[in-house]
C-alpha cells in the first residue's frame, strides 16, 4: 500500500519497492470548477548535481525540452487543463540510467501566466504528486500538496535523491513566488 | 489579517477557538445600483448538498439544526460548528447578482468586495478578505469557505465565480434549480381548509421533490396576485420590506437640487378575524407587535434614511390564521411627494416560499400615500396582491380598501 507523506516527509525508495529501477512521477491537480481562466499546471524536472545546481540548461526538463540529453527523465506531455481522469502530467526516470553526478532530481510544478491570470495553488483543487513503481504500476508514495499550498505560483512538489546508495523521495511542498522563472533561477538555470 | 485569493487559515486553532464565526459581507460602492444576494451550501465530502436544504438563500434563511444562520439582510452568516449536521464538511459563501446576465451586469461593476470573519462570540476580527473585483465579468462569486481539514475547521478565500450566475453554481454543488425563470409559480396546490391539530400522518416525503427557485416573483401590473401556500406547521414569519433611493437623487444634478432626500414611512391597516381592525404605524408611535394582536410590527422607524435597508414590517406567520387581511402602504411624512425619484421597491420574504418584490410604478406626485400590496387570508394561504394605489391620506385609503368606515362603525358598537 502507497504510503502518504506530509509536507517534508521522506521515505526510501528501494526499501519500499525492492529491485526498483524506472518509477513514473505522477503530478495531478483538479481542472477550474468555476468561470475564467483555466489552471495550466507545468510539471518540470531539474537534474541537480551535489550543489544544487543543474550542470547545464539540459538537465532542465520541461514542456519544450521533454527529455534529458541521458535519457533518463522524460516528459510525458503538457495538460494544459488538469481535465480528465488520473495524471496529468508524467515525467518517466529510468534511476539506473541517472548520471552518476546528479545527486538530486526535483520535481516542480508552476502556474503558467500566474500572475496574468491573477493565479496561485491555494485557488488549485486536489493538487498531489505521486511516484510509481513503473514494473506493475503499483503506487509508492504519494503527497497530497491541498493544504499546504497558498498564495505561491511555482512549488517543488517533491525530490528524488541518493542516499547511502539509494533513491529516496522525499515530499517538499516549498512554494515560491515568481513561477517558473523563478525555480529556474533557484537552481542556476539561465533564462 | 487580510487574506489574498487561494489563501487559508485556521479557525480552530485561532486562540481562543471560536465556537461559532460570522462572516460580513460589503462591497464598495456601497450604493451600487447591483442588486447583491448571498446564499451558503452545506456540502458533504464530495463537495454536494445532501438535498436542496443545504441551500441557504434568501427564501431559505437557516440550516436545519441551525448550523448555518443567515442574517434577513444577507450581510452575514453565521456560523455554530456545533450544530451542524454530521457530514457537512464544507459551507460556500456566494454572492450572487440579481439578474445580473439579463441586464448586462457584472462584479466588475463593483471595486471592491469584502469579508470579515469574526468570532461570533466576542466579535473579534479574525481575518478580513479584500477582493478587487474591477473587471470580473462574474455574476455569480464564491466569496470564500469554510471546511474541515484533518478535525480542523479552516477557511480559505476564493474570489472566483460564474458569469451565468446563482444557476451554474448551484448546479456545481448539487442544488436542483429551476432554469426556467419564466415560469409562472405553481398555482398554489388545494387550499388547506384553515387550522388544523398537528396530527402528522402525512409522511413528509409525500411531496413530490421540486426544484428550489432561484428567481424572484415580481408582480408586475397592478392586480395581479399569487398565493403563498400554507405549509403544514405553518407560515414563518413574513418580513415586508419597503427600501428607497436613499442616495441622494440622480447623480451629481439630483445632490444639487436636493433630491433624494425623500423619507418613506412603511405602515399597514389591518384587519383581524375577529372584526377589530387598526394601522401600525410610525406616526403615533403604534408600532404594533409580533406577541399580541395584530401579530404586525413596524421594526423601528429610518427617519435618519442612515440605514440602507429600509423599514421593515414583521407578521407573525403563525398567527395569520388570526388575521383577515392587511394592506401594507408607504407614506412621505414630510417634504414634497416625489415618488419617481423614491424608485422605491417592496419584498416580501418569508422562508421556504418565493420572495415576492413589487416596484412602485406609475407615480402620483399631487398624493402622499401609496397602498402597496394587499396580503389577504385565502382559506389559510396568504393571497398577495399588487396594488399601487395613491391617495391624499389615511381617510381616503381606509374608504377605498373598506377598513376605515367598518373599523369606525364598529368602535360605536
Amino acid at each position: 500500500m502507497a504510503i502518504s507523506l506530509n509536507k517534508g516527509g521522506r521515505l526510501s525508495l528501494n526499501k519500499e519497492a525492492p529491485g526498483l529501477s524506472k518509477v513514473l512521477v505522477g503530478l495531478g491537480w483538479d481542472a477550474r470548477a468555476t468561470d475564467g481562466a483555466d489552471f495550466d499546471l507545468d510539471a518540470s524536472a531539474f537534474m541537480l548535481g551535489a550543489d544544487g545546481k543543474v550542470r547545464s540548461d539540459a538537465d532542465f526538463i520541461f514542456y519544450n525540452q521533454l527529455k534529458s540529453s541521458c535519457g533518463s527523465v522524460e516528459h510525458t506531455g503538457d495538460n494544459l487543463t488538469g481535465a480528465g481522469e488520473g495524471d496529468d502530467e508524467v515525467i518517466k526516470v529510468d534511476l539506473n540510467k541517472v548520471p552518476a553526478d546528479v545527486q538530486k532530481i526535483a520535481f516542480t510544478v508552476t502556474i503558467h501566466e500566474a500572475d496574468q491570470r491573477k493565479q496561485n495553488f491555494g485557488q488549485v483543487g486536489n493538487a498531489y504528486i505521486r511516484v510509481v513503481n513503473a514494473d506493475g504500476n503499483s503506487e509508492i508514495t504519494r503527497y497530497d500538496l491541498a493544504e499546504d499550498a497558498s498564495t505561491e505560483t511555482a512549488m517543488i512538489f517533491g525530490e528524488l535523491y541518493r542516499h547511502s546508495g539509494e533513491w529516496r523521495f522525499t515530499a517538499v511542498g516549498q512554494g515560491y513566488a515568481g513561477g517558473l522563472k523563478a525555480m529556474c533561477h533557484q537552481y542556476g538555470i539561465n533564462i | 489579517m487580510e487574506l489574498q485569493p487561494g489563501q487559508n487559515f485556521s479557525i480552530t486553532k485561532h486562540s481562543p477557538a471560536p465556537a461559532a464565526v460570522t462572516i460580513a459581507l460589503s462591497w464598495e460602492p456601497a450604493n451600487t445600483p447591483l442588486t447583491l444576494d448571498s446564499s451558503a451550501f452545506a456540502l458533504n465530502a464530495q463537495s454536494k448538498v445532501r438535498s436542496d436544504d443545504d441551500f441557504i438563500f434568501y427564501n431559505q434563511l437557516t440550516l436545519p439544526g441551525g448550523g448555518i444562520q443567515r442574517a434577513e439582510d444577507g450581510r452575514t452568516f453565521t456560523v455554530t460548528f456545533a450544530k451542524l449536521p454530521a457530514g457537512i464538511e464544507r459551507m460556500v459563501i456566494a454572492l450572487t447578482i440579481d439578474q445580473g446576465q439579463q441586464r448586462g451586469q457584472s462584479f466588475g461593476q463593483l471595486t471592491q468586495v469584502r469579508a470579515e470573519i469574526r468570532d461570533a462570540g466576542n466579535q473579534a476580527t479574525l481575518a478580513a478578505f479584500p477582493l478587487t473585483t474591477r473587471a470580473m465579468p462574474e455574476t455569480a462569486l464564491i466569496v470564500g469557505e469554510f471546511y474541515l481539514r484533518n478535525g480542523e475547521w479552516k477557511f480559505r478565500a476564493v474570489g472566483q465565480g460564474f458569469v451565468g450566475g446563482l444557476g451554474p453554481l448551484a448546479k456545481q454543488y448539487g442544488v436542483d434549480v429551476a432554469d426556467d425563470a419564466e415560469a409562472a409559480p405553481a398555482p398554489p396546490a388545494p387550499p388547506a381548509p384553515a387550522p388544523r391539530p398537528a396530527a402528522s400522518s402525512s409522511a413528509p416525503s409525500a411531496a413530490p421533490v421540486k426544484p428550489i427557485r432561484l428567481e424572484k416573483i415580481t408582480l408586475e401590473k397592478k392586480g395581479s396576485s399569487i398565493s403563498l401556500e400554507k405549509k403544514s406547521h405553518g407560515f414563518d414569519d413574513l418580513v415586508i420590506n419597503l427600501n428607497w433611493n436613499q442616495g441622494g437623487g440622480k447623480g451629481f444634478f439630483g445632490r444639487l437640487t436636493g433630491g433624494g432626500k425623500t423619507d418613506l414611512d412603511l405602515g399597514c391597516l389591518f384587519k383581524l378575524r375577529d372584526g377589530r381592525a387598526g394601522a401600525v404605524q410610525a406616526l403615533g408611535n403604534s408600532f404594533g407587535s409580533l406577541q399580541n394582536p395584530p401579530y404586525i410590527q413596524l421594526m423601528g422607524d429610518d427617519r435618519s434614511g442612515q440605514s440602507a435597508q429600509g423599514e421593515f414590517l414583521h407578521i407573525n406567520g403563525r398567527q395569520w390564521d388570526q388575521l383577515d387581511r392587511v394592506v401594507v402602504f408607504a407614506l412621505i411624512y414630510e417634504g414634497a411627494p416625489n415618488w419617481a425619484e423614491t424608485d422605491a421597491v417592496v419584498t416580501i420574504q418569508t422562508p421556504n416560499q418565493p420572495t415576492l418584490e413589487i416596484r412602485l410604478d406609475s407615480h402620483r406626485n399631487d398624493q402622499r400615500m401609496c397602498a402597496l400590496v394587499m396580503l389577504e387570508n385565502e382559506r389559510g394561504n396568504i393571497k398577495v396582491t399588487k396594488l399601487v394605489e395613491y391617495f391624499l391620506d389615511h381617510r381616503f385609503l381606509d374608504q377605498a380598501y373598506g377598513f376605515g368606515l367598518r373599523w369606525v362603525a364598529g368602535s360605536k358598537d
